[in-house]
């Protein structure tokens, strides 16, 4: 069991605002994160290429006052601030702006630590900032770690966090926790947003054309000695693939009747997870509307209130169901983060 | 256990595919109708039989050889002459206990094997129970721009080939990187496997002027792993952009609520079957296939050009001032059209 089992799964809520701050720790945010895409950097991009996964025009904080602001008024809640640096890959003579960035986040904006990916960066991150013991690093999702081996790796390099694929069966994340070295913990995706590919080996970039995943699967020609029979089923399975990344893609950005967001969630599987020591529970979508995130939250905090007081596996995958109120799209088994025994 | 110089790689998926050893030579020239240019240029290179084999796959565990077909693939190596390549995806617990059996039996192997790993987990395994096996990483792990919607770049490619604002801000491949490379040294890692971006694409002109950013990009990468003390691969005729656990492919037939789930195992209708997108290819940038859980972009006849002629242009210096062969995996049966 994870070391941090005992300390309870905590709840990771995305910022991007600083009118956002004190809702989020009202409705019992344990952790934030961020983006920060500070302006010098189209010098290191040309203006093509994103600090973190996200667009940084609908998701970052982009001036460094407002993105103190934050870190000041979380740090009165003792709410810690993370910020994303997790693209799956720069351009190669950004690296040494990035390490100078990540530095200054640290040692200067007082962020509590950071969410990488990039390997290089993770590395260069450890000579430069690894004997200050100031900075906490995460394992973004994007960073790819599916197996104990690769726990006790990330491990050496000095990360205390793992945010784990959405795409892996709930066995899969028993035996990772159960199997990794002590003093690292891991995080999972709680709520929002889908991705059909596996993050961690996509080398797409949503910033040409949005993610290629939601484009057009209308053209495509079965090809080989069972073509034919493939075709024979394809407007059907092609259909029921449109369905799925509908339903991955929030289900089209809507919400329930109580104004609670729909799209992908792991709720009905938290006593899973308090149970085997899973750190924390992440909120996606740092570009979500301030409602959103708000009704996102406390959709999140309710269950995990629940599997705090001890509730049962039942119990709490019945009160998920309950309160998203959606038995239709929760039966459809296209909205389940971790699905699969 | 010795390596092998190899030149040609083929990756098979059965050992029926033996004839390709030899004949891939005819197989690129149909897939391209590039006789000419190919034969004018570097058709002695290309004479070549290929003098590895690669096996199993870099996208999905289902899709590893069983310890018979892997048998039946040494047997084919050993008549061959040729050295064996396992090729392995990102692996779960489960998945590297179900193959402890393969990787056994390859590391007892006495022909020349060695694995390419796509999982720094899988490296740590490898290097902790079979330390002797040579390791090779794999192209899942090299960074870099693989979007091929950057090969129809519009205004911006232009200024990308003339070695712009933009060129310099390309994310490259993990070879431009020291931090990356150092640490594969530290793991006793050999070789680096990588594809030609979609943007490392000559001019539209499609004369034997059309390859020179190719062999060009070629030329730098092999520097660049020989001044790292590495061997490097390339692949072609594609280069990969995605992939993911869910896999449509398998999902033909299956139970709605069982589709779009990590599979625990797999009939592989892969083996028999690929999608290839019909608006690409004809002007909308590269052609792109799906293979499984796979998408790869297929190279332009410049882009497969430039890299033969590159390959024959002989070997890099290494460190040490030996040589530092470059290694083609010629994938055109692997992933059939």
């Amino acid at each position: 069991m994870s070391a941090c089992a005992s300390q309870g799964m905590k709840i990771v809520a995305p910022v991007r605002s600083v009118d956002e701050v004190e809702m989020l720790l009202s409705c019992g945010a344990d952790e934030l994160y961020c983006g920060y895409t500070p302006e010098e950097w189209r010098a290191h991009s040309a203006g093509l290429w994103w600090v973190n996964r996200r667009d940084p025009r609908s998701s970052d904080f982009t001036r460094r006052e407002h993105l103190l602001e934050t870190i000041r008024l979380a740090h009165e809640g003792t709410v810690p601030v993370y910020v994303t640096v997790n693209a799956p890959f720069y351009p190669a003579g950004a690296l040494p702006y990035l390490v100078d960035l990540c530095e200054r986040l640290i040692q200067e904006y007082q962020a509590d630590g950071l969410i990488v990916a990039d390997l290089d960066l993770i590395l260069s991150l450890g000579r430069r900032l690894g004997s200050t013991g100031k900075a906490r690093i995460h394992l973004s999702n994007l960073g790819g770690c599916y197996n104990h081996k690769s726990a006790e790796f990330f491990s050496s390099l000095g990360l205390e966090r793992i945010i784990l694929s959405r795409h892996m069966r709930r066995s899969e994340i028993e035996r990772l926790v159960r199997e990794a070295p002590p003093g690292i913990g891991f995080e999972v995706f709680a709520l929002n947003d889908g991705c059909y590919f596996e993050e961690a080996y996509c080398r797409v970039s949503h910033s040409l054309g949005g993610p290629f995943c939601l484009g057009d699967w209308t053209n495509l020609e079965p090809c080989g000695p069972h073509a034919a029979a493939f075709s024979a089923r394809l407007e059907r399975e092609r259909a029921c693939l449109e369905r799925y990344l509908w339903y991955q893609n929030n289900c089209g950005s809507s919400f329930q009747g109580h104004g609670l967001p729909n799209g992908p969630c792991s709720l009905c599987w938290f006593g899973f997870f308090r149970d085997w020591g899973v750190s924390a529970v992440k909120i996606v979508g740092r570009e979500a509307s301030f409602h959103r995130k708000m009704a996102s939250l406390q959709l999140v905090k309710a269950i995990v209130d629940l599997a705090r007081a001890g509730a049962g596996h039942e119990e709490i995958a019945e009160a998920a169901r309950s309160f998203r109120a959606t038995p239709e799209l929760c039966d459809s088994g296209f909205m389940c983060y971790y699905g699969g025994a | 256990m010795r390596s092998s110089p190899s030149r040609v790689a083929i990756h098979l998926r059965t050992t029926d595919q033996r004839s390709a050893l030899s004949a891939y030579r005819e197989h690129l020239r149909d897939l391209y109708g590039l006789s000419g240019a190919i034969d004018e240029e570097c058709g002695t290179w290309l004479a070549r039989s290929a003098t590895r084999i690669y096996i199993g796959d870099e996208f999905c565990p289902h899709r590893l050889p069983t310890t018979a077909e892997a048998e039946g693939f040494l047997d084919l190596a050993g008549e061959a002459g040729a050295g064996i390549t396992l090729l392995t995806p990102f692996l779960t617990d489960h998945d590297l206990e179900a193959h402890r059996g393969l990787f056994e039996l390859l590391s007892s192997s006495s022909l020349p094997v060695e694995i390419v790993f796509n999982d720094l987990g899988f490296l740590c395994f490898m290097r902790e129970r079979y330390p002797s096996v040579p390791l090779s990483a794999g192209r899942l792990l090299g960074s870099g721009l693989k979007d091929p919607r950057a090969a129809g770049w519009g205004a911006g490619r232009q200024r990308i080939r003339d070695g712009g604002a933009e060129a310099q801000a390309l994310p490259e491949c993990g070879l431009a990187h020291g931090p990356w490379l150092d640490m594969l040294k530290g793991f006793g890692v050999r070789r680096v496997e990588r594809d030609l971006l979609p943007c490392e694409e000559g001019p539209a002109s499609a004369g034997s002027g059309g390859a020179a950013a190719p062999a060009a990009v070629t030329a730098a990468a092999r520097a660049a792993a020989a001044a790292a003390g590495l061997e490097l691969s390339l692949y072609l005729p594609y280069g990969y952009f995605t992939t993911g656990r869910v896999c449509w492919t398998s999902s033909f037939g299956r139970p709605d609520r069982e589709k779009f789930l990590p599979r625990q195992d797999c009939a592989r209708p892969c083996d028999t079957v690929s999608f290839a997108r019909r608006d690409q290819g004809r002007g909308k940038g590269p052609r792109i296939v799906h293979q499984g859980n796979a998408f790869f972009y297929m190279y332009s006849a410049s882009q497969v050009v430039g890299l033969l002629r590159a390959a024959a242009a002989g070997p890099a210096t290494g460190q040490g001032g030996g040589p530092s062969s470059l290694r083609l995996v010629y994938q055109g049966y692997a992933i059939p059209l």
